[in-house]
């Protein structure tokens, strides 16, 4: 019965130096599980700042009911809404997961996910709000040259002298405006050939897989066709945030040229 | 005719039934007197005119006002308002101007802002992704700090 009783301790101590000599510590593997779990909930929680943000800017945007960008607009929100809920269920699988392993596998596909179809997506949606943005300063620009317009007008009927030097910066101003609107149109010509290629494209890839975006993607057809997808796509973002710069610059100097006027006037 | 005169003389004599002659003095004394003093009457119709002209005087005055403000207008829409220019006003323009800058800086910092984010986020998935990671490693760390730091961005 001792001899048992002392096998079974040798054959513990064995073990125990067994583990040892493999470096793995016992309990050392769920301490690295949930320090990674803790760093993969920051992740999220950055995802989901992100996911607000991107939310904000869409909402905070002054558009027309019925306008060209609305319908893009609910679109955008939609797929918000499904990265939203992509989050929440990668939250509840970080959770569940027991092992390092799994987590390793968790970290690798969201990885990827993010590379595949999220990055470009937000890239889109960011630049989508920023001709938003653009398009709201624009009509504020044309609306004060039209109230200045009135004003000049009116001087030009109290036959001020200043009235030829005041018309000359209106026309200058005009021009900055017509060319900031034709930088404006550009920017979103180049959106506009973008999104229409990639629905065309997301159609055939439709066709041939159903995975969804809320689910998180590991079946090798669905990681093909939205690699397919990125390939296809092409956004040239510098390009288009320089042109949006160059429209808001032209503002700016029309603003100057208003500010000049003001000043103007103020002698008369 | 002695015999009329006689009879004259004593009708001066007639007095009327004393029951009838107190009940009339009480009637007379308890009826309300109606009759106003004439000075009293003279003091209230001087009251009424006056009252009357308080009256036509204060309209005159408030029509006069009318008038003014109704001419002051006409002048001022026909004089002063070519002077009024609102579309030129300086402080509106440069709080316009302003407000434009604002609201594309904002815009312009986002998209850096989600560059930033990005690319800390893949190397972070990178850094779990590995095969062994103990808590003390300094580049998950950094990590870690860093989507803190975006974090309290965004909280700002």
């Amino acid at each position: 019965m001792s001899q048992k009783i002392k096998l079974l301790i040798t054959l513990a101590i064995c073990f125990l130096f067994f583990l040892n000599s493999l470096s793995i510590p016992v309990g050392a593997v769920s301490d690295e599980v949930v320090s990674k779990q803790q760093i993969f909930y920051k992740v999220t929680d950055l995802f989901d700042a992100e996911l607000k943000n991107l939310n904000d800017n869409l909402n905070g945007a002054k558009i027309e009911d019925n306008s060209e960008f609305t319908q893009k607009r609910n679109e955008f929100l939609k797929e918000l809404s499904d990265f939203n809920n992509y989050n929440k269920d990668l939250k509840e699988k970080i959770s569940n997961t027991g092992s390092a392993e799994d987590l390793k596998n968790l970290a690798i596909n969201f990885k990827d996910w993010r590379e595949k179809t999220y990055n470009s997506q937000a890239q889109i949606i960011i630049n989508f709000a920023l001709l938003l943005k653009q398009k709201e300063v624009s009509a504020t620009a044309i609306e004060r040259f039209g109230k200045i317009e009135k004003d000049i007008k009116k001087l030009t009927n109290l036959g001020v002298e200043q009235t030829q030097k005041l018309n000359s910066l209106l026309n200058d101003s005009k021009t900055k405006l017509n060319l900031a609107d034709e930088s404006f149109q550009k920017a979103k010509t180049i959106l506009n050939d973008y999104l229409s290629a990639s629905s065309s494209q997301e159609d055939i890839a439709n066709a041939t897989s159903t995975a969804a975006t809320s689910t998180i993607a590991t079946s090798t057809e669905s990681a093909t066709s939205t690699l397919l997808i990125a390939s296809e796509k092409q956004f040239d973002t510098s390009k288009f945030q320089e042109l949006i710069k160059e429209s808001f610059e032209k503002i700016k100097s029309a603003y100057e040229i208003f500010l000049e006027m003001s000043a103007l006037v103020k002698h008369i | 005719m002695q015999n009329i005169v006689e009879k004259l003389k004593n009708l001066k004599e007639i007095q009327p039934d004393k029951e009838y002659s107190q009940s009339s003095l009480s009637f007379i004394l308890n009826s309300p007197q109606t009759s106003t003093p004439k000075l009293f009457k003279i003091s209230l119709l001087w009251q009424k005119t006056f009252n009357s002209l308080k009256l036509s005087s204060s309209l005159a005055v408030a029509g006069v006002l009318v008038l003014v403000v109704f001419i002051s207008a006409l002048y001022l829409n026909t004089v002063v308002s070519p002077l009024i220019l609102p579309g030129l006003n300086t402080s509106n323009i440069s709080a316009e101007a302003d407000q434009i800058d604002q609201s594309i800086n904002i815009n312009l910092n986002e998209i850096n802002y989600h560059k930033l984010s990005q690319e800390i986020t893949q190397k972070t998935l990178e850094k779990i992704s590995q095969a062994s990671t103990s808590p003390e490693n300094s580049d998950i760390l950094s990590n870690e700090k860093q989507i803190d730091t975006l974090l309290d961005e965004l909280i700002k």
